[in-house]
């Protein structure tokens, strides 16, 4: 079970934390075939991988949550598996490293 | 898909995901308050005291006997001596609420060895807790974040 328990202060925040990297905008179209307008299903679909995008930054941030590790998974098969997944999307060796971020939500 | 709407630039916050269990100040304080070191120096403090008593002078004796009276009031000291008891166990701990209130503590995904598999990762993180607190913890993925 995943227990989401976002309080920061009395605000209420979220966040993410993934093992992947940041795409541009272009990275996307190129994997789509299409013009991005900010969603990623798409890519999600396409890649199987998570994808999280910023308000108003052009980043996209994409990879595979820790949660959803395997239980018969290794630490290396699950970063293999993220880094294999970006090589055959972007068709270049990509550099993962962990991803996270928070923020209020108002 | 997940979508940032607003960001508020004068806050910090990180976000943490680990495998672990929230635990109350209160129960940390009884696991604390059982491990013998965090004793054994206020008594060595208050024996130290009573051994002095009639061999020094007066304002000595009450010096030490203050000293010992005084030692690290036990939530002073209660960071102090959790971070020790986390060491020891090989743990991290995240204060969500920023209070103190409770703690998420377990283990960080990033720490996840290459060669470790998840359930050898989740087992080992449920018998260091056990063994920590002295029975069985529920444990469970915690993702959340915490102001910095």
């Amino acid at each position: 079970m995943k227990i989401r328990s976002g309080f920061v202060s009395n605000s209420s925040s979220s966040s993410f934390c993934i093992y992947g990297t940041t795409i541009s905008k272009e990275d996307v179209e190129k994997i789509t075939g299409e013009k991005y307008d900010y969603d990623t299903g798409k890519l999600e679909e396409i890649t199987e991988l998570e994808c999280i995008v910023l308000g108003e930054s052009d980043a996209i941030y994409i990879g595979r949550s820790y949660s959803s590790i395997r239980d018969d998974e290794s630490g290396k098969q699950f970063k293999d598996s993220v880094e294999n997944a970006l090589k055959k999307a972007l068709g270049r060796e990509v550099k993962c490293d962990t991803q996270e971020e928070a923020w209020y939500n108002g | 898909m997940k979508v940032r709407t607003r960001f508020v630039s004068n806050s910090s916050s990180s976000s943490f995901c680990i495998y672990g269990a929230a635990i109350d100040m209160e129960t940390l304080k009884k696991i604390l308050q059982s491990e013998e070191k965090i004793e054994t120096e206020k008594e060595k403090l208050v024996k130290k005291a009573q051994e002095a008593y009639g061999k020094v002078p007066p304002e000595e004796y009450l010096k030490l006997k203050a000293d010992a009276e005084h030692y690290k009031d036990f939530d002073e000291g209660f960071y102090e001596q959790f971070n020790k008891l986390i060491t020891k166990f090989g743990l991290s701990y995240y204060d969500q609420s920023g209070y103190g209130e409770y703690f998420c503590i377990g283990r960080n995904f990033t720490s996840m060895k290459d060669d470790e598999t998840k359930k050898q990762f989740q087992d080992s993180v449920q018998s260091k807790l056990a063994e920590m607190c002295g029975k069985k913890i529920e444990c469970e993925v915690i993702e959340g974040e915490y102001a910095t």
